[in-house]
């Protein structure tokens, strides 16, 4: 006999549960404008798909985007560079270390008196991921098994097609598990960094946050919240269907 | 044993310190700048009617929405006032209106002369705080001269991080309150172009300047304590007079009250260009309802979403 499975219930339960401590959290505090209910937040989210919204949310999505291709793209040169230039790990691991340890908020502040509003958040999500991508592709290297190379090497395989026979389909596993981490990363940061920076007449997810915190509209910030959290959740769905596709196992 | 024992004494330690309660406590707060000016006199006093005991509590203007929600009385911007009570179903309420503008505009020494706002086209202008009074008054001011979108605008925190710049040249144009105004005319050479408030009237053709920061209070405590509202609101008339001769003691009573800010920068005559004054919330209508008009045409939202209905302006009893 085939066993009955009850899996589908259990998202059901979280969702009630959640909904439940919601309403109840709301009605004890009684003040909408310090925790609004579910029916206040989806009305509020009803009104932001109604405004600028797709606006907002391709600049900020471009914003998140460039700032992850340009730390991605330049965290594989430099492991690429690590790995043909002996030493130059070693040169450039304390850097990556002392970016990895910068506080966020600091890297957002610092870079907010050199930059312009509108720029700095692709600069700050740019140095934050760059040094933890970078760990994950070096990392990716070392976990190729260092036999094969020599292998390769031993039978006169050229380079080019160790790297893409042999590199390249290693590393790949390892490399777009840590992009599906953090292009999610990447969406939250430009947004914290939107948040600061006070972008002028731009758009963005945390322009239009700051915003709703400045005219005590509660119901509008977590709307904002779950376009957030879903814009990041999309991301990752990409980068995990693309992992899919390309490599088996992920 | 002797651990539960030691819990329940914790626990009798914040319930002692209500049960010690003698007078009701009261608690003020402004936001750090020209605006905390209107409560200095009472401060420095140290003002509260028997069986009160009143604090005061100056706090970065970033934080001011946060903590006049825990007030029971608070400077905010005009606008924030309406945001409170629109937002709130009329928990806060306004007093007076108390700042009458400290906003100069300030350009580079030699090479900046303007003869009009229309003259900063293609220009770009630095200010502080997005959204906050400053920038709406000087967005409309633009408008007003037909360029609002020839101008470029950037905005920083507060004028501390707009004065290095002025100075090292990498800003030509700013707007400015008083007292960074002072502060940057010293430090980095800057000259002043124009009285913002004098622009105002100008393009809003009336005598009175625009309502920059005011006096709320919550609504339940005004309920309750009525009396306390009509001394202090009395004490404030007379502010603008005290200010006058107490200008060293105004200064040292904010930063003794929690300012960050340089505070001996506020001599005499600065003081006098932060337009402190004192005006009820009945006698300031018009001028208000003027001033949220403005605000309104560029977004709602920034007042809360409409003009507040006549039980926003608290009649003192």
């Amino acid at each position: 006999m085939k066993k009955v499975s009850y899996q589908w219930i259990y998202p059901i339960i979280t969702t009630a549960l959640f909904f439940s401590v919601w309403m109840i959290v709301t009605t004890a505090v009684g003040k909408e404008y310090i925790i609004p209910g579910p029916t206040a937040t989806f009305r509020a989210l009803g009104q932001i798909l109604k405004s600028d919204f797709l606006r907002i949310l391709l600049s900020t999505l471009l914003r998140a985007l460039i700032a992850f291709f340009t730390s991605i793209t330049l965290a594989a040169v430099t492991c690429a560079i690590s790995v043909y230039v002996r030493g130059f790990h070693k040169v450039i691991s304390p850097i990556v270390t002392f970016l990895r340890a910068t506080p966020t908020m600091s890297v957002i502040m610092i870079c907010l008196i050199w930059l312009d509003g509108n720029f700095a958040p692709v600069v700050i999500a740019s140095l934050v991921l760059f040094p933890m991508l970078y760990a994950a592709f070096f990392a990716a290297y070392q976990g190729v098994d260092a036999d094969l190379g020599e292998l390769a090497t031993l039978y006169h395989v050229s380079p080019l097609k160790k790297i893409t026979g042999l590199y390249i389909p290693c590393m790949l596993p390892s490399v777009l598990a840590s992009a599906k981490s953090n292009i999610g990363l990447a969406v939250k940061l430009t947004i914290a960094a939107e948040v600061m920076s006070q972008t002028g007449r731009d758009l963005g997810i945390g322009v239009s946050m700051q915003m709703t915190r400045y005219t005590l509209n509660t119901a509008g910030l977590l709307a904002w919240t779950i376009v957030a959290v879903l814009l990041a959740a999309l991301l990752e769905t990409c980068v995990f269907l693309i992992a899919k596709f390309t490599v088996k196992g992920v | 044993m002797k651990k539960t024992l030691i819990a329940l004494l914790c626990l009798l330690i914040p319930v002692s310190a209500i049960g010690c309660k003698k007078s009701e406590s009261i608690t003020v707060y402004a936001p750090d700048g020209a605006p905390a000016l209107a409560l200095s006199q009472m401060m420095s006093e140290n003002f509260t009617i028997d069986g009160y005991k009143t604090e005061y509590n100056v706090v970065p203007a970033a934080q001011i929405k946060d903590k006049a929600l825990v007030s029971d009385l608070a400077i905010v911007p005009s606008n924030m006032a309406s945001i409170l009570y629109n937002q709130t179903n009329g928990k806060y309420k306004l007093v007076s209106v108390n700042t009458f503008g400290n906003l100069y505009l300030l350009g580079k020494n030699g090479t900046s002369e303007i003869s009009s706002l229309a003259d900063l086209s293609g220009k770009t202008v630095y200010l502080t705080g997005q959204n906050g009074a400053p920038d709406l008054v000087f967005r409309h001011l633009l408008r007003q001269a037909g360029v609002f979108d020839q101008v470029t605008l950037v905005y920083k925190g507060d004028g501390s991080e707009i004065v290095p710049l002025l100075k090292n040249g990498s800003a030509e144009y700013a707007v400015l309150g008083e007292p960074a105004v002072s502060q940057s005319k010293v430090a980095a050479q800057t000259v002043e172009l124009a009285d913002i408030q004098a622009l105002w009237k100008q393009a809003t053709n009336s005598s009175v300047s625009y309502p920059q920061a005011c006096l709320i209070v919550s609504s339940d405590f005004a309920q309750k304590h009525p009396a306390y509202v009509k001394s202090f609101a009395q004490k404030l008339q007379k502010v603008k007079s005290w200010l006058g001769e107490n200008a060293t003691a105004a200064g040292a009573t904010l930063k003794d009250n929690g300012s960050l800010l340089n505070t001996n920068l506020f001599n005499a005559s600065v003081i006098t260009r932060c337009n402190i004054d004192y005006l009820s919330a009945t006698d300031a209508k018009t001028m208000i309802e003027s001033f949220f008009g403005v605000i309104q045409s560029f977004n709602p939202a920034l007042i809360g979403g409409q003009l507040p209905d006549d039980n926003f302006y608290y009649q003192i009893g």
